[in-house]
């Protein structure tokens, strides 16, 4: 298989991430309950883990809150900060995480809209909509459809300047682009724990620089006695017993991670998917690519339905994504809707040959003389399972 | 011998802690709070020897992690408060 699915999660782990979670499950009991060395040893790996976030996202390590996924952390903190009625400023290029929140919450969510790859058009959107009166701007750092970068940093200077707390959506963007919680002054920044942090699924985690209103309520392992949820972070966030093998594997991803150039390989994705943009345009496909891009990307075929496409690529040995992507606001921005597209999206762990192998597939199936033979199904990462 | 005892509401803030003393080089180790020195149900606490304690007070301080109590343990078995 071809794995180039990686906004949906990082299925290629580094080695040390299997193994980390394998000894977590062998080796550690339930973390801050007990004194016995099973328990520590649960306790150490917790913490070593959010030492590590705290580092990567310029963070206090009890600003770093673990959650079951990204979607988790923002329903948290829209549920903080958003009541009904509320107006709340967000992007175009939302996740469903977002706009399906709002809607439960009974919010007015205005929306922000631009053209796709131009940051520059995005601040100044942000800058006309963004007003004293904002409940909460709440922004995707990465579209997960159209992988366009927006630009968060400028976005929250605004949010500073006129006291609007920024929620910043950090799923396509943490492990990848430099994300950073003091730089941002956001009140909250949401991440899952298995796409480009390489941790396994059921991980997430919420850097909080406010106090969240918690969503479960429940033990701490800290002031037991009191009938109310604690009132310090990450307590107050992390009721029941955590998924300790799943943050023992985030902390081996989390370790690739600190071991690697972040810069580089940003650089090579971004090389792939803009190998794979060209092609796609030579042979004649629609193509959604740009500038400010990270490692995602989303394509058309003339007359060709996209989930049947991506069925045929899944049946030639090809891993992508087809259809609205849980996000159909963002679809409905850049015209694909109802349909969708087709998004291929790639990692640390893709070798340069699946884009081409992905192309020649492309041409063999859909794009080129009718009846192209198709090629046997391979493996080109250099780790898979 | 650690007879002195801070105490931590969070085991993370416990944990931080401890990171901020390592980093200075005074021993320490984490345990769970006795429960006469946690009245409010779990606490976490860093021991160490009391004569290190003026030093880790400093670097606590700095780093802005202070405990919320802290107790010396004497002879007798007994604990002490000391001035956090």
């Amino acid at each position: 298989m071809i794995y180039l699915d990686n906004a949906a999660t990082t299925f290629q782990k580094p080695e040390a991430v299997y193994r980390a979670v394998l000894q977590a499950m062998r080796q550690c009991a339930s973390p801050g309950r007990g004194g016995y060395a099973e328990a520590v040893r649960a306790e150490e790996t917790v913490y070593r883990t959010r030492a590590l976030a705290s580092e990567l996202f310029s963070c206090q390590p009890e600003q770093v809150c673990f959650t079951s996924c990204a979607t988790e952390g923002l329903n948290a903190a829209i549920r903080t900060l958003v009541r009904p009625g509320d107006r709340v400023v967000i992007s175009g290029l939302e996740h469903n995480a977002v706009t399906r929140t709002l809607h439960a919450v009974g919010a007015a969510p205005e929306v922000v809209t631009a053209p796709l790859f131009s940051p520059d058009d995005w601040a100044a959107a942000f800058d006309r909509a963004i007003t004293p009166g904002t409940a909460a701007v709440i922004c995707t750092h990465v579209s997960n459809v159209f992988g366009a970068v927006l630009p968060i940093y400028r976005i929250s200077r605004i949010c500073a300047e006129r006291g609007v707390p920024l929620i910043v959506d950090a799923s396509q963007s943490a492990g990848i682009l430099p994300v950073s919680l003091k730089r941002w002054r956001a009140a909250f920044v949401a991440m899952p724990g298995h796409k480009g942090l390489y941790g396994p699924q059921g991980t997430g985690l919420l850097l909080c620089g406010r106090q969240p209103d918690p969503l479960l309520f429940g033990g701490t392992g800290s002031s037991s006695a009191d009938a109310q949820m604690p009132d310090f972070l990450p307590d107050r966030m992390e009721a029941g017993t955590r998924n300790v093998p799943g943050i023992a594997g985030l902390g081996a991803g989390l370790q690739y991670l600190r071991e690697r150039n972040l810069s580089l390989d940003l650089q090579r994705e971004q090389q792939m998917i803009s190998r794979m943009a060209d092609g796609l345009v030579s042979l004649g496909a629609d193509v959604y690519a740009g500038e400010a891009q990270a490692g995602v990307l989303s394509f058309r075929i003339p007359d060709t339905d996209p989930v049947e496409a991506a069925g045929q690529l899944a049946d030639s040995g090809i891993a992508v994504r087809a259809g609205l992507h849980c996000a159909p606001l963002a679809h409905r921005t850049a015209g694909t809707f109802p349909d969708g597209t087709i998004r291929v999206s790639v990692s640390s762990l893709t070798v340069p040959q699946a884009a081409e192998v992905f192309l020649r597939r492309m041409g063999g199936l859909f794009l080129k003389k009718p009846g192209a033979g198709r090629e046997k199904p391979c493996y080109f990462s250099k780790n898979h399972v | 011998m650690y007879d002195v005892y801070l105490i931590f509401r969070s085991i993370t803030h416990g944990q931080t802690g401890r990171a901020v003393l390592r980093r200075a080089g005074i021993p320490s180790a984490l345990v769970r709070s006795p429960a006469r020195l946690s009245r409010n149900g779990c606490a976490y606490a860093l021991t160490l020897r009391r004569e290190n304690w003026p030093a880790a007070r400093a670097q606590l301080l700095e780093a802005d992690r202070l405990p919320q109590s802290v107790w010396e343990r004497g002879a007798d078995g007994g604990f002490r408060r000391l001035d956090p």
